[in-house]
């Protein structure tokens, strides 16, 4: 380890080689002992363990497969479990993702320590750009409740800015940046929704809150900003306009893989933590992209042991930059997401009433 | 003088583009009279449309657009007419025929007018959002026919977009005495929302999915690999593997020993003409494939799945069942199985099936197959290369009788 490595970004490439696959290896044969679907995908993809020597050999299962598929592998009579659903417009299928007491505390473990990485180990007061109705259900849960609830472990006095009809609570917001306005803050949201029901609101109000010590922490993806044509630049720069933000970090997840999160560093890349690994792959044969091609992310993850979800391949597409030499010090691979894979235009008999959505 | 059904000036206030006729030509259209199935007048306006097509330069960058011309020749009208008239009485069209067709078969909507017309109907399509040069090109050689020769055809025929609007599916609904409706079933019952007139008659064309069977010795004797890849490239990888004629799943029939060397050559000869073709898979069908091989396997019992990465994703299954179906995927996806006679291909013989292409074996075998064991599945066998053929009987409905009516006569029908 190089001076200056600090655990959850301690691993070079070599040790986190011969660490991840045997990692992965060890959590392939636990799904397949566990969980009987599972073990006929890889019993039919010709899956052979003892011949596996990196980890981009082990089979990948696609995240929209979960829409498909209940995939558990619990224990045998164990109750104890969440399942989260993926978010996704109404009307579309979501992913179910099955978590038990040990894979949740894990996930807030490696939250916390990726977290602290980046926004310290103090906690900060929290402002949720999201609805209070998002945290009410508790037996099921949606992405945006898993992310409320999973930051919360680096705020206090948690206060939600909208309303449960997604309109702005001014006052609510008033009073949390009356009393801790004056100090560093955590504001946490779904990007398009801190776009629109935040930025956008604010903007229409004419309302201009100082919130200049605020650190914005948002996730969830570009797509609907991109096709509304705004830009990582238009987004910060609204922000600044708007409120004074001035700090924001993007992170990219996903709710079909708990404990893979990537901060945004301080140079703008993508981090790969000790706890992840993230691959990219070529859509012709889905062989491994070199540094700096773009292809399919794959993201693996030490985590998930109620569901076999510690390999999957996305519907993102990216590419590595490097590899522990970010000038921010981390070690382990960075990158760039480039946003979702194009949607396939197909020939033949489709739909009359295409594009619906 | 006739009251008319809905007044133009409704009509005219909806939003609808018409790329031909207008809203007076749809306010009007109910009021024309049916014709005789295949009358000299529209074997006449559609022979000129073939033949304006085919003397067009563009035409031949556009093999649908010529595939449809060339069905539509003369000739082949002359043929069909022998076939489709010989004993069927006296019969006259139905009235309007009201049609909706997809977006990415480009050239479907002229085949369905085609089948309108030939039937004795006036004709009223509504396009895909999205249109294509082959459609482009059809409606404007169709249009400069309408305005010389053929104006006696303006009032029978209406081609119209409009966005998604139930209010504008009510009105053409109302105003026609049968629909036709080519697209996924959810798209189907989308429009089956719009009421049709007491006595109205839908034609649902909706998602249908298709098999191959291929005997291995009659390929092994065949030596002709090439042209088979060839047909067989132009069932699938053409359309993207998307229509509802493309065979999803191959069933070999033969021994063991003779199937293994069959498939090796097939899938060799095939690969070959899928890279010679240039055929490229664009990231998402690539994961559905993988998706949809991964299901197979856990939920129908799949054994084995070949190439999951590759343009031809293979998934081996000892046994089929009818939820296979469920999981196949477009974009080079094939499910494999086998046995010594077709017993083993029944269990996805069921409704969703339309058409099973042949090779090396009788045709007669499937259709004895479907009508000894009362099977729901099967409208069409048709030998490989040829899934795609447009006829006028689909998915098991003669589109002409349908779209007509017969006069019965006293002391049989036949005159």
């Amino acid at each position: 380890m190089m001076p200056g490595r600090v655990f959850p970004f301690s691993m070079e490439k070599d040790e986190k080689d011969r660490y991840l696959t045997g990692k992965m290896i060890e959590l392939t044969q636990y799904h397949r002992d566990h969980c009987s679907a599972y073990r006929k995908m890889t019993d039919a993809l010709g899956c052979d363990l003892r011949r596996i020597t990196h980890y981009s050999q082990l089979p990948y299962l696609p995240v929209s497969l979960f829409k498909d598929l209940r995939l558990s592998s619990l224990e045998e009579g164990e109750d104890d479990f969440k399942t989260v659903t993926s978010s996704g417009t109404s009307g579309q299928r979501r992913s179910q993702i099955i978590l038990d007491a040990r894979t949740r505390t894990d996930q807030q473990t490696a939250l916390a320590r990726i977290g602290s990485d980046f926004l310290g180990t103090r906690r900060m007061p929290y402002l949720v750009i999201d609805c209070p109705a998002t945290v009410g259900k508790r037996d099921h849960f949606s992405a945006r409740t898993s992310g409320i609830l999973g930051f919360s472990i680096f705020g206090a006095h948690r206060t939600f800015a909208l309303n449960d009809d997604m309109c702005l609570n001014k006052d609510a917001l008033h009073d949390f940046l009356e009393k801790y306005g004056r100090q560093p803050f955590l504001v946490f949201g779904f990007t398009f929704m801190v776009w629109k029901y935040f930025c956008q609101e604010l903007e229409a109000e004419g309302m201009r809150p100082d919130m200049r010590r605020a650190v914005l922490v948002h996730g969830g993806g570009w797509k609907k900003l991109a096709d509304q044509a705004v830009s990582k630049e238009a987004f910060a720069a609204g922000l600044g306009r708007v409120c004074g933000i001035s700090r924001v970090i993007d992170y990219y997840g996903m709710a079909e893989q708990t404990g893979s999160i990537f901060f945004e560093c301080e140079c703008g890349h993508l981090h790969c933590s000790d706890y992840s690994g993230i691959l990219f792959r070529r859509p012709e044969d889905f062989s491994v992209c070199g540094p700096g091609e773009e292809g399919i992310i794959e993201v693996l993850s030490t985590l998930p042991r109620s569901y076999p979800g510690h390999i999957l391949l996305t519907e993102d597409q990216g590419r590595l930059l490097g590899i522990d030499d970010c000038p921010c010090g981390r070690a382990g691979a960075y990158f760039e997401v480039s946003g979702r894979i194009e949607h396939a235009e197909l020939r033949g008999c489709s739909d009359t009433y295409e594009d619906r959505s | 003088m006739i009251p008319m059904r809905t007044d133009p000036d409704t009509i005219r206030a909806l939003p609808i583009r018409y790329i031909l006729g207008d809203a007076e030509v749809l306010a009007r259209i109910p009021m024309q009279k049916p014709f005789v199935p295949f009358s000299d007048r529209t074997l006449d306006l559609l022979a000129a449309l073939s033949a304006s097509l085919r003397a067009r330069e563009e035409v031949r960058t556009m093999p649908d657009a010529a595939a449809f011309a060339f069905w539509c020749r003369r000739a082949a009208l002359e043929g069909l007419k022998k076939q489709y008239c010989r004993g069927r009485g006296r019969r006259i069209g139905r009235g309007v025929s009201l049609h909706f067709t997809p977006s990415n078969m480009p050239v479907l909507f002229a085949f369905s007018m085609c089948a309108g017309l030939l039937a004795g109907c006036s004709v009223v399509i509504r396009l895909s959002r999205s249109s294509s040069p082959e459609e482009e090109l059809i409606c404007r050689t169709l249009a400069e026919l309408l305005d010389s020769d053929f104006a006696d055809f303006r009032p029978r025929i209406v081609f119209c977009r409009y966005e998604h609007d139930r209010a504008v599916t009510d009105l053409l609904c109302s105003l026609c005495d049968l629909r036709v409706m080519w697209g996924s079933d959810e798209s189907v019952q989308e429009i089956r929302r719009s009421p049709l007139p007491p006595r109205g008659i839908d034609l649902p064309f909706a998602a249908r999915t298709s098999a191959a069977v291929i005997s291995a010795e009659g390929l092994l004797k065949s030596g002709s690999l090439d042209l088979l890849a060839r047909d067989f490239y132009n069932d699938t990888f053409l359309t993207d593997q998307n229509a509802c004629s493309s065979p999803r799943l191959i069933y070999w029939l033969g021994s063991r020993q003779d199937t293994d060397r069959a498939r090796d050559l097939f899938w060799t000869a095939l690969e070959e003409e899928v890279t010679r073709r240039d055929y490229h898979v664009q990231a998402q069908t690539a994961i559905r494939k993988l998706e949809a091989a991964l299901c197979l396997a856990a939920v129908c019992g799949a054994d084995q799945i070949q190439g999951p990465g590759s343009t031809l994703v293979r998934v081996q299954a000892a046994k089929l069942t009818e939820d296979i179906w469920d999981y196949t995927a477009p974009g080079g996806f094939f499910v494999e199985s086998s046995g010594e006679d077709l017993r083993g291909l029944e269990p996805v013989l069921g409704g969703c099936c339309q058409t099973i292409a042949v090779v090396g074996t009788d045709p007669g075998r499937v259709a004895d197959l479907v009508v000894r064991e009362g099977l729901r599945g099967v409208d069409r066998i048709v030998p490989a290369g040829h899934t795609l053929d447009f006829a006028l009987t689909w998915d098991g409905i003669d589109m002409i009788g349908a779209m007509s009516r017969q006069i019965s006569l006293p002391g049989g029908n036949v005159l």
